[in-house]
């Protein structure tokens, strides 16, 4: 260990840690109950377990989404958005089967498969835009909120403001470029092999170019 | 051999990591910069690019919610 | 120096955990969302359903909006804006943030620095929030979970998401905010 750095720790100002786990309980004992309440109705209770844990993973390995792309900007630091991108490989294989299966049984596509265009870009570019500005992205501010952050409460009026303005104005989108813009599911496009093998090949190829681009930055 | 410290208590990232890469440019060989934040991510990132920066680095909860990054520069 | 065992409680709830186990365990728990919820991931719906649960609170009317003829929005107005799947993911992942900054002991109550931060926050918000609108989602929904369900929108939205970080970012460094 650096004699620098203890040096400098020797001045920390050190209080007292209180064992919070107690409160854990509380809120362990809370969320049992809320799951036990909607238990009648499947989804909604299956909607409150998976929020939970969601959150728990994303609090615990601290995967605030803004910090791993301002980071492969500012440092050069990839290894948020690595992880990000084994979640998208991990997800796109289990989608992969769960899509398959109910789309021959029920010729029902699940999964979010949007329009591609310009409002697409448009909304894209104001959402990192505002991302950077806000100091939060969503998956951070609820996680946030959970740590404790009062400026994360305001970023959320922020973001209902603006999700009430935006769906208010989503006519207009709609009728301007929405309409007219196709959902492209790739594997209706160039068939389930093709379209599994190239995205998961793709990933991999993103994951090791970002791991040379770090190398390179640092 | 001096001890600068950041205050960083409060913000939200990217504002610490942009932060840090300043003041360190001020620091001389052998200084350590203290970066005090309550974010825990930030305590990741600016960790994670000392190390990757092959700096000597540590962390400390020194209160609840509370953290102190120690980083020398070399 | 002392070592912690590997599955101690200390390992397990007192640090932070790796990225790339974060990042399996997204990857699964978004497999698990969409296997037994019949939806992937996904956040800012629900945002947008309280603001409208709010707007219909004070009288507003919203079934008429283009928004919710979707047909993906439109059970929405059947059911209430505060119960619904969407609205218990969201609240549910804040419980589950809180449990686990519980159990690692730091829970802090973190105020707001100046007038400054709180402007921004207010104003990226509404940034973010339209956005999420018109490119039907957000890091979560339409990057995490569109790229995962082999769509076309997921991809492109990632690539514009990271040019307006870029572009804040040299807002940011540009004005000190």
């Amino acid at each position: 260990m650096s004699e620098a750095i203890m040096a400098a720790k020797k001045e920390a100002k050190r209080r007292k840690k209180k064992n919070q786990a107690p409160w854990g309980l509380v809120v362990l004992i809370f969320a049992i109950i809320v799951a036990l309440l909607f238990l009648p109705q499947k989804n909604l209770a299956f909607s409150w377990v998976i929020g939970l844990s969601f959150g728990f993973v994303l609090q615990r390995a601290s995967l605030c989404f803004l910090s791993g792309f301002s980071e492969l900007i500012i440092t050069g630091n990839t290894s948020l958005v690595r992880a990000i991108i084994i979640a998208i490989f991990i997800g796109s294989i289990g989608f992969a089967f769960l899509q398959y299966t109910t789309l021959t049984q029920t010729s029902v596509l699940i999964g979010y498969v949007g329009p591609v265009g310009v409002h697409t870009v448009v909304g894209a570019l104001l959402f990192g835009l505002g991302m950077v500005i806000a100091g939060a992205c969503s998956s951070g501010t609820i996680m946030r909120i959970g740590e404790g952050f009062l400026l994360q409460i305001v970023v959320l009026i922020g973001f209902m403001i603006g999700a009430f303005w935006g769906a208010r104005d989503y006519g207009w989108w709609h009728d301007k470029f929405i309409a007219g813009a196709p959902a492209i599911h790739l594997p209706q496009v160039m068939g389930w092999p093709l379209a599994i093998f190239i995205q998961l090949a793709v990933l991999i190829f993103i994951y090791f170019a970002l791991l040379k681009y770090e190398e390179k930055r640092f | 051999m001096a001890v600068q410290r950041l205050n960083c208590v409060g913000e939200v990232c990217p504002k610490p990591v942009i932060s840090t890469l300043k003041k360190m440019k001020s620091l001389a060989v052998g200084d350590v910069l203290v970066v005090e934040t309550d974010n825990i991510a930030s305590v990741k990132n600016v960790s994670e690019w000392a190390k990757k920066k092959g700096l000597p680095v540590q962390t400390e909860e020194i209160a609840p919610g509370e953290w102190e990054v120690y980083i020398e520069k070399k | 120096m002392k070592k912690n065992k590997l599955y101690s409680y200390g390992t397990v709830f007192g640090k932070v955990w790796p990225y790339w186990l974060g990042g399996i365990l997204l990857g699964i728990i978004n497999i698990f969302s969409l296997a037994f919820t019949g939806k992937p991931l996904r956040i800012t719906s629900g945002f947008l359903y309280w603001a409208v649960g709010i707007y219909e609170f004070f009288g507003g009317k919203v079934a008429d909006w283009y928004y919710f003829q979707d047909v993906y929005h439109k059970p929405v107005l059947q059911k209430s804006f505060f119960i619904n799947d969407t609205s218990l993911l969201v609240i549910g992942a804040v419980t589950g943030a809180l449990l686990s900054v519980f159990l690692a002991s730091s829970f802090k109550v973190r105020k707001i620095k100046n007038p400054k931060q709180l402007i921004f926050a207010l104003i990226g918000g509404i940034i973010m929030g339209y956005g999420t609108r018109i490119a039907m989602g957000c890091n979560i929904g339409a990057f995490l979970s569109g790229i995962s369900s082999f769509s076309a929108h997921g991809w492109v939205f990632g690539l514009f998401m990271l040019v307006g970080v870029w572009l804040g970012v040299q807002i940011i460094n540009k004005y000190q905010i």
